[in-house]
């Protein structure tokens, strides 16, 4: 096996077989200047700068001395190898690997950009978040940022002497943003005076860089309460002078940071902003936009997290698999001599596991990689409704992206350290990490539930319904192409029926809403999850029907290969998405006993 | 200052390597390749000169077509052209016969300092730079940790048991690039996009105008013998079981 961390041979798969960028993407506008070969280049590079430069820097301990954030004096230092790690990143380009040229980028399509941080995020998340939140951030400045000194922030940016982050929670105003406390007041030269606290700020303060712009959600004095009345800030950690060099403390001082069960090397800050009266900020965007803008953050944040859970799911099954070739335990239960023992892989449960993590990581790989091949088939689309159709499958998808793959993640991640037994319980093995910095991928960006409700309240009614039926129907065309072809037959109708299942749920659901709302709102996050396996059996049909053409010349480790998709496609399907229908059924029964149960009856 | 690059397309060091049935080499279908890790302490060092003297890099490279993607690395890192020795007439090459169309293919350029690595790690030979040096009459450095310019000569360091030897000799010269002399920069992107618009020119034997028969021919490719299996000493009583492994290893592996 290759690498136990990166699994560079799939993501070719993906890029190249799969969706196949050289006839769809690459050589056309916007991707013009890019073809096959470079792009290998490229993820040759990510595949070579992770797995020796970033892997080394993985475990959160050291000698039984943790490796983590540190808040000192007031001040917070990140992990001493980070800062090495975060120098080759900025320079290597990393940064701006699928920006625009004009801002230094590279222009390379969002689903080559995505692989790479796949790789990157499977070596080290809590590093991998600090590159990553401030390429959010800088986006914002990008797109709605108007101040002169906006060139100049994102030049420092986008070359990594600069840092971002992205300031929405506050103690009192965590999945309900509306009710934050921040505020702003207009100083007579246009900028604004911030006064408040806002907490789990991840990326929030560290030394990585020689100042930090934080995006900051407030409420200008007297503007209404809720959502509506929010409005953004660029807040830089260290003032800019009109020259635009670097001044005093812009008032802007770190209160603490998490002691977090994942993630150690990554700061988790509460940041007090204009503590002394005098933390200025610059208005992004239009005042009162505050929620619109964010969102574009979000967004991408959101669909990175979906990135995170499937990367580490990836290393933990790539590291369980190594193990369960190497460990020896037991005999081989057919041949019943018992002092003939053997690699623990030729048991039939270790081997149900591993085909469940094999095909889990691959399906939702696929899945959240789909999510940004969307937003290049947008870059690339020739008219409006080309235009809006792959917006439409951006909108729908993120929820479920950034869920299911989270929550399918964390059970791969379950299952390695079952591979491992006892040992995958010790820190001396690196599975054991990975579970506990999976954890927080559910949590943060908006709970898995806060997607569920997106999904159900939001994007399912979307152009009264057009972009979730848009997402079924190339899901429906994947399967005829199968069909036609008479590839994996029993398996294609299974999803074909769960996809039924879906959009009858999905349009039950609506009508719920309006007379019995309790059955879709608790059934929300099982039923993003049904969506997921829906779409996971659908990515396996597509990637079994490529293997299946592929496979009648392949040789050697390539044949392995292809006959692993095809093998990996037929478990998932039959042991995961054969069960939607079932679910979704459940799911509609006027089943309310989450509502009716009395506080006290939960337990007394 | 006119700055080689001698590069080599090796397997990667993990790519599971397998005999063809004949013997005749290894299968090379689906092998990951690598530029070999020798050659890219001579790139970066190129490189390094090049930074801090001005001038320019060229690579040069014998190989297959897919050893294009060897000399494209080497632009993506920085090197400004390339030259591809590319001829089914080399494909039982010899160093001799690499060493002297390696050489042929420098003489047509100005050159003031030749970088090879100190051998591949595919076939271990070691010759290709003192070929080189020897076909272009020039002196040869090899096995260097530390390469000094200092104008028209270099002062390399060459460690060897126990000391470390300085030596010093007037350009142009051949270095071979030893572990330790640096640490090869990774590929920027940048580096990756423009390295695609870099000129490289391709040549085959004739342009060079050389004899490709090869003095040493590789009779036959053998695989290193399979493992024998483990020996696994089942019992009860650890005393019994570690007078067993004692015998073992005296009389069947005579380790002791």
């Amino acid at each position: 096996m290759a690498s136990k961390w990166v699994d560079e041979r799939d993501m070719r798969f993906i890029l190249h077989e799969v969706f196949n960028i050289q006839e769809v993407l690459l050589g056309k506008a916007p991707f013009e200047d890019h073809d096959t070969d470079m792009v290998n280049m490229v993820i040759d590079a990510a595949a070579k700068f992770a797995e020796n430069e970033i892997a080394p820097t993985y475990p959160d301990e050291v000698h039984r001395k943790p490796v983590e954030a540190v808040f000192k004096d007031g001040k917070v230092y990140a992990p001493e190898s980070y800062h090495r790690l975060w120098k080759l990143y900025a320079e290597s380009g990393w940064l701006s690997t699928a920006d625009s040229p004009e801002v230094g980028g590279q222009g390379l399509p969002e689903v080559v950009a995505a692989a790479c941080a796949n790789m990157f995020l499977a070596t080290n998340q809590a590093f991998t978040m600090y590159p990553g939140l401030s390429h959010g951030a800088a986006k914002l400045v990008e797109k709605f940022f108007e101040h002169p000194f906006r060139e100049m922030i994102l030049e420092k940016m986008f070359t990594g002497q600069w840092a971002g982050t992205m300031c929405l929670t506050e103690p009192g105003a965590g999945s309900d943003v509306g009710a934050l406390k921040t505020t702003a007041k207009k100083n007579p030269d246009g900028s604004y005076l911030i006064t408040g606290t806002k907490c789990f700020i991840s990326a929030g303060d560290h030394d990585l860089t020689e100042n930090i712009i934080h995006p900051v959600l407030a409420r200008i004095e007297g503007d209404p309460p809720g959502t509506k009345g929010i409005s953004i800030f660029v807040v830089p950690k260290f003032s800019i002078k009109a020259d635009g060099s670097i001044g005093a403390l812009n008032d802007v001082a770190t209160g603490n940071i998490e002691s977090k069960m994942g993630i150690h090397g990554n700061s988790t800050c509460t940041l007090n902003f204009g503590e002394n009266g005098k933390c200025v900020g610059y208005l992004m965007g239009q005042e009162r936009e505050g929620m619109k803008v964010m969102f574009h953050m979000m967004n991408e944040e959101r669909q990175g997290v979906g990135m995170m859970g499937v990367a580490l799911a990836s290393s933990a099954y790539r590291h369980a698999l190594a193990y369960a070739k190497d460990r020896v335990q037991g005999s081989n239960i057919m041949q019943k001599d018992p002092l003939v023992t053997v690699p623990i892989i030729q048991h039939p449960d270790v081997r149900r596991m591993l085909l469940k993590q094999k095909s889990t990581v691959e399906g939702i790989r696929l899945l959240c990689m789909y999510c940004y091949f969307a937003m290049d088939r947008r870059k690339a689309a020739v008219n409006e409704a080309e235009t809006e159709k792959w917006q439409g499958m951006i909108e729908i998808l993120t929820p479920i992206v950034k869920a299911y793959c989270t929550e399918m993640g964390m059970v791969v991640n379950d299952l390695a350290v079952q591979t491992y037994g006892g040992y995958g319980y010790c820190r001396e093995y690196p599975v054991e990490q990975m579970m506990r910095d999976q954890k927080i991928n559910a949590i943060y960006e908006g709970t898995n539930a806060i997607q569920a409700l997106d999904l159900l309240g939001r994007k399912l009614g979307m152009k009264k319904g057009l972009y979730f039926m848009n997402l079924i129907t190339e899901a429906k065309n994947g399967l005829a192409k199968a069909k036609s072809l008479g590839i994996l037959k029993e398996e294609t109708a299974i999803v074909d029926a769960a996809l039924d299942a879906i959009v009858t749920t999905a349009m039950e659901f609506a009508g719920l809403m309006k007379t019995n709302p309790y059955v879709p709102l608790i059934a929300a996050s099982d039923f993003l999850n049904c969506f997921g396996d829906t779409l996971v059996g659908w990515y396996h049909v597509w990637m079994a029907t490529v293997a299946s053409e592929k496979l009648t010349n392949a040789t050697g480790q390539e044949k392995s290969f292809y006959e692993g998709k095809i093998e990996g496609a037929k478990f998932f399907i039959n042991r995961t998405t054969a069960l939607v229908p079932a679910k979704c059924g459940i799911l509609k029964n006027d089943d309310t006993s989450a509502m009716r149960i009395s506080e006290e009856a939960f337990g007394i | 200052m006119n700055i080689i690059a001698c590069v080599k397309q090796v397997p990667d060091t993990e790519a599971q390597i397998k005999v063809k049935a004949d013997g005749s080499g290894i299968e090379d279908g689906q092998i990951k390749w690598v530029m070999n890790p020798y050659d890219e302490f001579g790139v970066e060092e190129a490189l390094k000169l090049k930074e801090k003297n001005g001038g320019d890099v060229t690579v040069v490279c014998l190989g297959p077509a897919r050893a294009m993607e060897t000399i494209r690395t080497a632009l993506a890192m920085g090197a400004d052209k390339g030259i591809h020795i590319c001829d089914p007439a080399f494909d039982n090459a010899d160093a001799f016969v690499v060493g002297n169309a390696l050489a042929a293919a420098i003489k047509t350029l100005p050159h003031d300092i030749i970088f090879c690595g100190q051998r591949a790690i595919d076939d271990d030979a070691g010759q290709v730079g003192s070929m080189i040096a020897e076909a272009l009459n020039l002196p040869q450095l090899t096995l260097v940790t530390k390469v000094d310019f200092a104008g028209t000569s270099v002062k390399v360091i060459r460690p060897i048991e126990g000391a470390q030897l300085l030596i010093e000799t007037s350009l142009p010269c051949v270095v071979t690039a030893q572990k330790g002399l640096n640490e090869p920069r990774y590929a920027s992107l940048p580096g990756i996009m423009k390295a695609k618009k870099k000129p490289v020119d391709v040549k085959n034997a004739s342009a060079l105008g050389i004899a490709t028969e090869a003095k040493a021919k590789v009779a036959k490719t053998i695989p290193p013998p399979a493992r024998p299996p483990g020996k696994i000493i089942c019992g009860d009583d650890p005393a019994l079981k570690a007078a067993e492994v004692a015998r073992l290893l005296r009389e069947e592996a005579k380790a002791i």
